[in-house]
């Protein structure tokens, strides 16, 4: 797999080169926002991994412009998790906060490639998931951690529900803004479940 | 912290506001009570000499030594000994007027030594004082009812001009006040700002430790844990990088333990109207299996429909951090108890424990950790979280251990 690394700590960078290396990939790496646009304009990565803070080119903007390009990208947040990074529209398909183990940015990168090799849809209800191209109902991008949560529920299957938690709010912002009839709700001795609102 | 001023000044006041009224008000009850006495003095005199001043025995001219007490009490002539009541100028400086009344009723005129009034009016003031013995009539007066050989005497003597000074102190000590009262809530503001800075500089320094750890541990944490890998990658995993990994792992664990906590920030509060019964049984219900996993008797006992103005998602992580830290400080049983008596909201947490009693509010300090159930590495955020989501919502806390119970409480 082809994949950019950006992030302006040069230790940083070097480490993980060597990690992904190892792992099988083919890694190109890149200091500032300036170098990875012109990098990914040139050559198509199968997935950007960059920092949340490159000098010189707004990071909104690279995942706006990744974004049409269909590249997937993995955010590393230097600050919270609700940096306008993730906004909607621009939204990058998952996102890892330092302090981060090896493996779980080995981890989310593969998990992340195979999710936008997959032609799988998923869909419950009034809801339809495009896994391949991280779309919610054709529409509105979701990341990673999102989709998981929703096939764990359309599925019915044991999830970690803290883990889920900070992602719950934002999905039912996203139903809503769809005008779907479901929604994620809290179930006492349950935990989480989709339920469909039919008048 | 501008809170914690205004709250030290207004306390601070009101002690001063109690001291100032205690101090004034003895002063001038007193002063009025000497003031009745001493015109009392004189009604005695007047009713010594059967309705006239100076008609009784003369009074004790020779100077006496009585010392202090003749500041209060001045006797005879000479330096304090003209002032008071007893004074022998007394005769030619007060203004009164006696009549008596036989059984019929018929008003007999003793002495008038008054211009106030006429002698209709003061006989007809004189009759209307029959019945009583002495006291104050028309503000002023001082007035004494005495029978005498088969007659009722009514003296009324003019305390006007004696009673002047008091009044002016009354009106001093009330204006005197309120001034020194103005004077000293600015003077406490001032101080308050003072005292609070160097305290208000330390809170503020602590805080940014913590973000500053936060930011500059993260980077160097992630470079560290992705060096030891690749060593473990190239040369097999050793006891040299197990090690590595161990403490690595339990900084990383405090370093994302403060950058959890470091985001709160007072001015961004979102508020909403939020449901604390439903917020807290869900996060009890979300850790029902922790709990039981812990062999933790869970004790909920929540009323329902609390109703709160507050920021939701900050209440949610504080009793995500509640729940947490019952979670790790409980053996054998924990209790969580939420109640609304008439708009005043206690939730307390209750678990047994081996800590000494006494009341123990360090808890809800920055990095404060008590002995550990489970050993683990603790940070001591979680708490002072807590604390900081309460008193954002104006609420309190406190924390104490009695018979091997710890007990927790806000009140909001």
């Amino acid at each position: 797999m082809k994949i950019l690394f950006a992030d302006p700590d040069r230790d940083l960078v070097w480490s993980f080169r060597e990690l992904l290396q190892k792992e099988g990939n083919d890694v190109t790496v890149a200091y500032d926002g300036a170098q990875v646009i012109r990098k990914a304009f040139t050559e198509k990565y199968d997935q950007v991994i960059m920092s949340s803070s490159l000098p010189r080119v707004n990071g909104r903007e690279i995942v706006k412009m990744l974004n049409e390009e269909k590249c997937p990208v993995i955010i590393l947040m230097s600050h919270k998790v609700n940096s306008d990074i993730l906004l909607d529209g621009v939204l990058a398909n998952s996102h890892l906060s330092f302090p981060f183990f090896p493996d779980e940015l080995i981890n989310l990168t593969a998990e992340v490639a195979q999710k936008a090799a997959s032609s799988e849809l998923l869909s419950y209800e009034d809801l339809s998931v495009d896994i391949g191209s991280f779309l919610l109902c054709g529409d509105i991008r979701v990341t990673n951690e999102e989709i998981n949560i929703l096939k764990s529920l359309a599925e019915r299957q044991q999830f970690d529900q803290k883990k889920a938690e900070p992602y719950i709010g934002s999905l039912n912002n996203k139903l809503e803004r769809l005008k779907k009839k479901t929604r994620i709700r809290y179930v006492m001795k349950e935990g989480y479940r989709l339920v469909t609102d039919n008048e | 912290m501008n809170k914690a001023v205004r709250k030290f000044a207004v306390t601070a006041e009101f002690a001063v506001f109690i001291l100032l009224a205690v101090l004034l008000s003895v002063i001038n009850v007193v002063n009025f009570a000497m003031a009745s006495d001493d015109a009392d003095m004189i009604t005695q005199r007047i009713a010594e000499g059967n309705g006239i001043l100076g008609r009784d025995k003369k009074p004790d001219n020779k100077i006496k030594n009585n010392g202090f007490d003749d500041l209060f009490r001045p006797n005879g002539t000479g330096g304090f000994r003209n002032m008071g009541p007893n004074s022998p100028e007394m005769n030619f400086s007060i203004r009164y007027f006696t009549y008596a009344f036989d059984k019929d009723g018929n008003a007999h005129k003793i002495i008038m030594n008054m211009s106030a009034v006429d002698e209709v009016q003061a006989e007809k003031w004189a009759k209307s004082l029959l019945g009583s013995s002495t006291g104050w009539s028309n503000v002023n007066y001082r007035y004494r009812v005495f029978e005498k050989d088969g007659l009722t005497y009514v003296t009324v003597i003019d305390q006007g001009r004696e009673l002047l000074p008091s009044y002016r102190i009354l009106i001093i000590s009330v204006a005197g006040g309120a001034a020194m009262l103005i004077i000293s809530m600015l003077t406490l503001l001032a101080a308050g700002r003072r005292i609070f800075k160097p305290l208000e500089e330390a809170d503020r320094k602590q805080k940014n430790f913590i973000s500053d750890v936060e930011k500059e541990f993260k980077l160097p944490l992630t470079v560290i844990n992705a060096n030891t890998e690749l060593l473990e990658k190239q040369n097999g995993p050793s006891e040299n990088t197990n090690i590595i990994n161990k403490q690595v792992r339990k900084m990383t664990a405090i370093v994302k333990d403060m950058a959890s906590f470091s985001v709160f920030d007072e001015k961004e509060l979102s508020i909403s109207k939020i449901n604390l019964s439903d917020m807290m049984l869900h996060v009890l219900d979300s850790r029902t299996a922790d709990f039981s996993k812990k062999n933790i008797a869970l004790e909920i006992d929540i009323a329902p429909g609390v109703l709160i103005e507050g920021d939701g998602e900050a209440f949610k992580k504080a009793f995500e951090e509640l729940a947490e830290n019952t979670l790790k400080y409980s053996v054998g049983k924990a209790s969580f108890r939420l109640t609304n008596n008439k708009n005043r909201i206690t939730l307390t947490q209750e678990n047994d424990s081996t800590l000494p009693s006494g009341q123990v509010d360090q808890v809800f300090d920055r990095f404060t950790t008590l002995k550990n159930a489970d050993g683990k590495n603790a940070v001591g955020l979680g708490l002072s979280y807590v604390k900081q989501i309460v008193t954002a919502h104006n609420g309190r806390v406190s924390a104490k251990v009695t018979d091997g119970k710890f007990i927790l409480n806000i009140y909001l």
